[in-house]
């Protein structure tokens, strides 16, 4: 939310480079994102030896590593919403709560928020399904641990693997209905855009 | 000296014109300041620079001894710190709160109780009562206007800015809400400065009238001066004088004051003579 904010209001004229790093998820192969997060995890990167020291144990391969991949690998999918949304929202009344003596955080959390709600709800939800569903960042920065980095989809995978086709069906409908349910949220909040992939 | 605000600014816009603005508004009591100009005068940068909204590029902006804007010293201060009420042109009302939620807007840091009382206040003040839990989808235009201005009055600002308050109003609304501005700001112990393009309001509203065309302001004085005694051919073609003819005064007498022009002599009312005017004629 901070970088969406950022990105709708920043005069910055070098924005355009966070808002092509922010998106890079969207057209980059997983598994080259999930080479690099794997790379600057690894006991050799100083982000990978910092967080050891601090922590005790590797980021790579673990719970925690496979979050902070995700929230990655899924940000275009909430900040591009969330962009849109606040930047949607009239500068005037943004204006307005200011030479009214509210501060600039209380302006955002009592003005735009509110008038941004279902941009924001469509990036939560966007955002949280596309996690549910992704695959190589997974794999490549998670590993396949069961019961600490084994997710929905590599389930799929391993099941099939194993020609275990039922098995496989089974996880596939689940994952099947949840995102048809969720993309239907979605656009009954939003009817009148297309927002999955939001112009701006 | 008297307590007063003193504004002396530039603001420059890429490939706009540059606007410059030299005033001074008496602070404390009730005092009204016309803008007045034709449209991209520069009055609303103006405005948007005194209320902290537009930063200028160069001058000083002082509230009696407060600096607001300093350009030499590097003082900005935020349209927050300001204390001001801020009318803007379409009324920027919020469109998800009631209009009691739009009043106590501003004065949510007070006690409940002190919150109650001041939107009693407005709602009495400006003639709302029965519409507190409307959204501003569900009003008129001239309700509109009125919670604006109700908002920005329930937080008692130091010097109140108004953006063409009436033009967004139809014909009969704005003859209407004329009155009631002027009767409503001449109760308020705060200097105002207001925008407009329409001389009819200019008039009703104004102790002073400051004239601005082309980015720059060409005449300060009180209704009566401007209107009647237009500093120049702009001001005069501003302010509605149809006709200039440019003549030498030749004699005054019994309150008469006769011009040549050309070969003719013109005979004139002195406008000093006259307690009522008319700036048409």
């Amino acid at each position: 939310m901070p970088i969406a904010y950022w990105l709708t209001y920043s005069r910055w004229r070098w924005k355009f480079l966070v808002e092509s790093v922010v998106a890079l998820p969207l057209v980059l192969p997983p598994t080259v994102l999930g080479f690099y997060v794997l790379v600057a995890f690894g006991p050799k990167s100083s982000l990978g030896q910092g967080y050891q020291a601090l922590v005790g144990h590797p980021l790579a391969f673990t719970f925690e590593g496979l979050l902070f991949a995700s929230v990655l690998y899924s940000l275009p999918f909430a900040v591009q919403p969330f962009t849109s949304a606040f930047g949607a929202v009239d500068p005037k009344l943004v204006e307005a709560s200011w030479t009214l003596g509210i501060s600039r955080l209380a302006t955002f959390l009592r003005v735009t928020l509110p008038l941004s709600i279902a941009g924001v709800v469509t990036g939560l939800v966007l955002s949280f399904a596309h996690t549910m569903g992704e695959f190589g960042v997974v794999l490549m920065v998670g590993g396949n641990i069961p019961g600490v980095t084994r997710t929905v989809s590599i389930d799929i995978y391993d099941e099939v693997q194993a020609l275990n086709y039922a098995g496989a069906a089974e996880t596939a409908l689940v994952l099947l209905i949840f995102s048809f349910v969720t993309l239907s949220i979605v656009y009954a909040l939003n009817r009148r855009m297309w927002v999955v992939w939001p112009t701006r | 000296m008297a307590d007063e605000m003193t504004a002396d600014f530039e603001k420059r816009y890429d490939g706009g014109p540059t606007i410059r603005a030299a005033l001074r508004l008496p602070v404390g009591h009730s005092h009204v300041t016309v803008l007045f100009g034709p449209s991209g005068a520069g009055k609303t940068t103006v405005l948007r620079c005194l209320a902290g909204l537009e930063r200028p590029e160069r001058g000083r902006i002082r509230f009696v001894d407060e600096p607001w804007v300093d350009t030499d010293l590097g003082v900005m201060a935020s349209p927050q710190a300001r204390g001001i009420g801020y009318l803007f042109q379409d009324y920027a009302l919020f469109p998800h709160l009631t209009v009691a939620g739009n009043i106590t807007y501003a004065i949510h840091g007070l006690d409940r109780e002190e919150q109650h009382t001041r939107l009693a206040e407005m709602l009495r003040l400006l003639r709302l009562e029965g519409l507190e839990d409307r959204r501003p989808a569900q009003l008129s235009g001239g309700q509109q206007q009125r919670v604006a201005l109700a908002r920005v009055l329930a937080r008692r600002p130091r010097l109140l800015l108004l953006d063409e308050p009436l033009s967004a109003l139809d014909a009969p609304t704005r003859e209407q809400l004329r009155g009631e501005l002027r009767s409503v700001l001449r109760g308020q112990s705060m200097p105002t400065l207001c925008v407009t393009h329409d001389w009819v309001e200019a008039l009703t509203l104004a102790d002073d009238v400051a004239v601005m065309a082309g980015g720059r302001i060409l005449q300060t004085g009180s209704p009566d001066q401007v209107f009647s005694k237009p500093a120049n051919a702009d001001v005069a073609a501003i302010v509605g004088v149809e006709t200039v003819i440019l003549g030498r005064v030749s004699g005054r007498q019994d309150g008469l004051a006769a011009f040549d022009v050309g070969d003719k002599r013109l005979w004139a009312v002195e406008a000093s003579s006259i307690s009522a005017f008319g700036p048409r004629t």
